[in-house]
């Protein structure tokens, strides 16, 4: 049988989703692939760990997974036969207010517009009319904009002035080219909470609600605000069934073999070193790591034209990363607004802070700032609501998530180790605040991570960067994460970027995979059976 | 003037497209194979419920080379695009009720295919969807769009 | 996920349910592995519990048994991943006064044992050069009694006896076959005359999951965990999670259908066969030929089955199993900047470097009154350990020039303390160690770690379903050994009910990564089936 030191047709660098999708479908089209992982388990942010106690699984990094039923990647490589569960939970999210009111977002829009109509009647007309729009041309953005390499932002205004979509629609304007997510809102929509919530969706889809630009694609993020699904299991399932695909196929996964170099011969990459030696890669290496471990660690500065290294020390990822709280609960929450919507206590996804589009200027300024507020803002997200073997019967895993600069004003990173624990009990401690009699009795443990500690353990979330890359204007389509790396292809032949920091974005998405995948199969003369027309 | 899904038809179609001289200019140089798929929906007495009709459409150099239909569904194999849609809106859009953008905004049409290509040749895809939908003459032998 | 009819359904998806299916799907049949727990493998559980990067094998940690066990081989798991180490120094310990540390080395370094073993006893050396020499010499033949299942029983017949293998083990080392009557204890007194290596020994034997160092007819633990093991310990590249990988892999290559986060609530009968299990969600799944369980004994049989269904006799004897010695494992993990350096390594700089270092000893009565703590329900006085530093060997296993410790405490089993007792060890514990190791090894100071936890025998139980937290899922006692392992009518891997097969630790031989209990299971289900005897490979008689 063979070892890692016979080389194999396709090496893929990292075993997150995207490097493992790229390797299963290069394997199912019958190339020899081994996928190599510096870290002890396979699936990079496909990653649920018993961080609290035995039997509760908690999902560190990946939770969300908005694409399921829309990526091609689930279908093309049967990943529900390969043993990933999804569950679609009936009230997606929610937000609760500090005068005790509640909004809900459900996967029935005319239950989201009866939540809305409840603050306003105007907002939930508009709503509908929005969600209709957006539905009809989700799928076809969806696969333009994110399953495809980028086209430039400029083709696309272009043609969307040529065809006049402008005249045809009431939500895709020109002008969203210059707009926030906030200005598209406050054009849109009159009452604050409401437009606090559609902010927050935004928000911690890494879309900071007053970045000028990012509105163009607001619709396609909203096309998905009903599509937000729990892997049954713990997010980490997803890996194990791209494994299986693997396998199956014929690759090979490597957990604990961390890649040293990409070896260059005549200035084409043909292989890695390991620790255990050189692996040839007879036909191409993809790395899915970010630029900077790929292009200024791997590469030997020799191998690499300067102005591309250059283009390299400047992609600037987010400045906002995530702290988390990670809590192993006896039971499920109990919201004392629930006397006002009762459904917010089915909630998965939980906004309890951000009120005014306001507070995410505020937000993000003292992030920026690296200042962290007496009162948290919180993402909480409760699994167990939908899946609950994730933890022990009758308990509940719970996850709470604050925006957070990853160097504090006072001491920078390493300063997180000494306030990480008293933040975390003010995320808990507001969380609790919001329940029935103060949620007594209801935590059992609890156990934070820092940004320092996410850029640690994952270190292509880069300054604790989940989307590998800031999502801003600048940095996305033709532009990510420079110009000359954006369609997948470096300027070493033989060496792809199929990772996070490709169009369109970190995210459970499969894209940068599925369209590095697209580029290489026109490279390699492959036979592209996974996009049949 | 010929009838829907005739002959003469799609011959017309293939005239009028290599007759407009801005097609000429902005269409592409490269082969796209395109299919169009009529559904039969129930309305259109076009095409029966439960049957489609499959028609080719061939560009290259510029120019129709081909526009002719199919007798059965394209079996993918050397295909650019795919344009699905149910009769009644492709038959609306023939007959000038219905914008085509329109049509694709609001999911009425399923579009397979590289999208970037079409939004690259924009200008070229909006000539081609007016031609369509706003020069051609069609009889309408069983009844015109709107259905009752 | 729509298929619910198989050959073969295994229960459980540690090393041996994973062996037991990847060996019965080439077999040729339909094989489904069904794991509770979100992530395969059991007790090869690798995970970073400390800091970021740092991983740490919170359960099995020793691999001693690779280089004879058959699915290393058959699977050719190697070049799916299992990569291992042997290192060379296999065992040290330390003293607080900084004397001589005692030193144990591979098997192909039996010399440099006697002459680490001759700083104290010339004799003990001498002794030590004459077992090791033996031992290897049989060593094959011993490990063939591992993958051979117990003969079948049936009342009436006369009882197995494992203490007759045990005597003649004694006959091949040239040893009084009264030895295997004697307590560990016993045996490492009459064997060896220094305090310092009885000390290493004792605590050797207890790691290897002895129910106790004093109760008498217990020799086989002082042949086994002290003479035999020594010397055969290998380590995973990557941290023992990575053997699961590569079975994972070779089920997944086998065609196995493998579903995690699908815990049992029970195995189906019709009439006296097991004809498929339920899930706790709801699902029916039928097994045509057989149902496999690679989990424990009770959980098997009071759990899934239902006592009901069982004959008197299994019944009494399932639930007179006797879980633990009482003595089980606590683990510690911390995350170090630097590896220990003990005052003893001036005599030998490479107790640094040995691989399994026991630290917190100062003579053999220490490692006594520790383990009499575990009999006693009390968490011991003196906060010993022993340790692996992996990283000393695979700087894969911690970030860039830090170390990840990972050890193991005795602690009493789970149900002798309250939770919140427990709580109070979990918090308490390691910061005792770590005091107590600075005597030891200077550089053990606070300020060295990064990052610390501590994983209780109620965590083992709770996490892996280790009843008590006993990692040998039965204590490993002579009344619960070879044919008499769980019980006599149960050793050759199956009871009164048609169709339904053991392949977990509570059969022969028990706890430990051997892969043995699947792979004798696979063997007689072969015969009870009328496979083709996938498991003979050229040049294995066993």
């Amino acid at each position: 049988m063979a070892m890692l030191s016979d080389g194999f047709d396709a090496i893929v660098i990292g075993a997150g989703h995207n490097g493992m999708a790229l390797a299963a479908y290069l394997a199912k089209s019958g190339l020899s692939v081994a996928v190599l992982e510096r870290r002890t388990e396979e699936g990079g942010g496909l990653c649920t760990e018993e961080v609290t106690e035995p039997n509760f699984l908690h999902n560190l990094h990946s939770n969300y997974h908005s694409l399921v039923g829309i990526c091609p990647v689930y279908d093309d490589l049967a990943l529900h036969d390969n043993g990933v569960e999804y569950v679609h939970p009936a009230v997606q999210m929610g937000s609760i207010f500090s005068d005790g009111s509640a909004l809900t977002i459900h996967t029935d829009m005319e239950k989201t517009a009866a939540s809305f109509a409840r603050f306003s009647r105007k907002d939930a007309d508009t709503w509908l009319r929005l969600f209709a729009e957006v539905s009809g041309y989700l799928d076809l953005m969806v696969r333009t904009l994110m399953y495809a390499p980028p086209i430039t932002l400029r083709d696309i205004t272009r043609a969307l002035a040529s065809w006049g979509v402008e005249d045809k629609s009431e939500f895709l304007t020109a002008r969203l080219r210059s707009m926030s997510v906030a200005d598209f809102l406050d054009r849109h929509f009159e009452n604050d909470r409401i437009k606090a919530m559609l902010a927050f969706h935004a928000a911690i889809c890494a879309y900071q609600p007053h970045v000028p630009g990012l509105a163009v694609t607001y619709p396609v993020l909203l096309g998905k605000i009903t599509n937000w699904q729990l892997c049954k299991g713990g997010s980490h399932r997803l890996a194990h069934a791209l494994m299986r695909v693997i396998v199956k196929a014929g690759g090979r996964v490597f957990p604990q073999v961390p890649v040293e170099k990409i070896v260059v011969e005549g200035g084409r990459a043909v292989g890695v070193m390991t620790p255990d030696g050189f692996v040839r890669a007879r036909r191409l290496v993809a790395s899915s790591l970010d630029v900077n471990q790929t292009f200024q660690s791997l590469l030997e500065p020799g191998a690499v034209p300067a102005r591309t290294l250059e283009e390299v020390a400047g992609v600037q990822y987010q400045d906002a990363s995530l702290f988390n709280v990670h809590l192993a609960m006896n039971g499920l929450p109990r919201y004392r607004a629930a006397a006002f919507d009762p459904d917010i206590d089915r909630a998965w996804i939980l906004n309890l802070g951000f009120e005014s589009l306001a507070d995410f200027e505020d937000e993000f300024a003292s992030v920026r700032a690296g200042r962290l507020p007496a009162v948290p803002r919180l993402n909480a997200a409760v699994n167990s609501l939908y899946d609950p073997t994730d933890a022990p019967p009758g308990m509940a895993t719970g996850l709470l998530r604050v925006f957070a600069p990853f160097a504090l004003a006072d001491g920078g990173a390493e300063a997180w180790s000494r306030e990480a624990r008293a933040y975390g009990e003010r995320a808990v401690e507001r969380w609790l605040g919001a329940m029935v009699d103060g949620g007594a009795g209801l935590v059992r443990r609890w156990i934070t991570e820092t940004p320092l500690e996410i850029s640690q353990k994952m270190i292509n979330y880069r300054y604790g960067d989940w989307m590998v890359g800031r999502i801003h204007p600048k940095s996305l389509l033709e532009n990510r994460p420079t110009q000359e790396l954006a369609q997948y292809r470096t300027p070493i032949p033989g060496l792809y970027l199929c990772g996070a920091s490709q169009h369109p974005h970190g995210y459970i998405t499969f894209a940068p995979g599925y369209n590095a995948l697209t580029v290489i199969a026109e490279d390699l003369g492959l036979e592209k059976w996974w996009a049949q027309v | 003037m010929s009838a829907i899904y005739s002959d003469a038809w799609y011959d017309d179609m293939k005239a009028l497209i290599n007759g407009s001289p801005e097609f000429r200019k902005q269409a592409p140089r490269q082969r796209v194979v395109m299919t169009l798929e009529v559904l039969g929906d129930g309305a259109s007495p076009y095409v029966p419920q439960g049957q489609d009709v499959h028609f080719l459409v061939v560009l290259e150099e510029g120019a129709v080379q081909e526009y002719r239909p199919l007798p059965e569904r394209h079996d993918g194999k050397g295909l650019g695009f795919r344009f699905t849609a149910p009769a009644t809106v492709w038959e609306s859009i023939a007959a000038g009720g219905v914008d085509p953008i329109t049509a694709g905004l609001r999911g009425q049409i399923k579009i397979r295919g590289d999208m970037r290509f079409l939004m690259q040749n924009a200008d070229a895809v909006k000539i081609l969807v007016d031609l369509y939908g706003k020069q051609i003459s069609t009889e309408w032998p069983k009844g015109k769009p709107p259905y009752g | 996920m729509s298929r619910t009819e198989f050959d073969v359904i295994v229960v459980g998806g540690g090393h041996h349910g994973l062996t037991t299916a990847a060996y019965l799907a080439r077999a040729g049949l339909e094989v489904c592995v069904l794991e509770g727990r979100h992530e395969w493998g059991g007790a090869l559980y690798t995970a970073e519990v400390t800091a970021p990067g740092f991983c740490h094998n919170i359960h099995a940690n020793f691999m001693e048994f690779l280089h004879v066990m058959p699915s290393f081989t058959d699977f050719d798991l190697p070049s799916l991943g299992a990569r291992t180490i042997y290192p060379e120094v296999q065992a040290g310990m330390p003293f607080r006064d900084g004397r001589p540390p005692v030193l144990l080395f591979r098997n192909d370094m039996i010399e440099e044992t006697a002459k680490n073993f001759a700083v104290y006893s010339k004799h003990d050396a001498e002794v030590w050069r004459d077992l090791k020499t033996k031992a290897n010499l049989f060593e094959p033949m011993l490990m063939a009694g591992l993958y051979t299942p117990p003969e079948k029983w049936k009342p009436g017949d006369t009882l197995p006896n494992p203490m007759l293998a045990f005597q003649t083990a004694c006959t091949m080392f040239g040893l009084d076959e009264e030895l295997a009557f004697k307590s560990v204890k016993d045996c490492v007194d009459e064997m060896f005359e220094s305090d310092e290596i009885r000390a290493l020994l004792y605590r050797v034997a207890i790691e290897f999951a002895a129910p106790s160092l004093e109760w008498p007819g217990c020799g086989y633990f002082f042949l086994f965990a002290c003479v035999l093991m020594p010397g055969c310990w290998r380590m995973m590249v990557g941290g023992t999670h990575r053997l699961n990988g590569a079975m994972v892999t070779a089920c997944i290559r086998e065609g196995v259908t493998m579903r995690e986060a699908s815990r049992v609530r029970r195995i189906l009968l019709e009439g006296h066969r097991a004809v498929g299990v339920e899930l706790v969600d709801g699902t029916r799944l039928h097994a045509k030929r057989s149902v496999v369980s690679a989990i424990s004994l009770k959980d098997t049989f009071l759990d899934l089955v239902g006592e009901d269904h069982l004959s008197d006799y299994t019944r009494r004897r399932v639930k007179n199993y006797k879980d633990g010695p009482d003595q089980v494992l606590g683990s510690v993990a911390m995350a170090l900047h630097e590896p220990p350096h003990y005052k003893s390594a001036r005599w030998d700089p490479r107790v640094d470097q040995a691989w399994y270092q026991v630290v917190g000893y100062d003579c053999a009565k220490d490692v006594l009154d520790y383990c009499r703590a575990g009999h006693c329900d009390r968490i011991p006085e003196l906060p010993a350990a022993g340790i692996w530093i992996n990283s000393i060997w695979d700087k894969t296993q911690a970030p860039s020039g830090k170390h990840n410790l990972t050890g193991w405490y005795f602690f009493p089993k789970a149900s002798a303390l309250t939770e919140a007792q427990w709580e109070e060890v979990r918090q308490t514990y390691n910061a005792r160690f770590l005091a107590l190791a600075g005597e030891f090894a200077p550089n053990m100071t606070r300020e060295n770690v990064i990052a610390d936890y501590l994983h209780t025998p109620l965590d083992q139980e709770r996490g892996m379903r280790m009843r008590e937290g006993d990692f040998g899922h039965g204590a490993m006692s002579l009344d619960q050994l070879i044919g008499l392992r769980p019980f006599a009518g149960a050793s050759h891997h199956s009871v009164e009910i048609e169709g339904l097969y053991l392949a977990g630790s509570c059969m022969h031989p028990g706890g430990g990564v051997t892969a043995a209990c699947g792979y004798n299971c696979v063997k007689v289900m072969c015969e009870d089936l009328g496979l083709p005897a996938v498991w003979q490979s050229s040049g294995r008689f066993y």
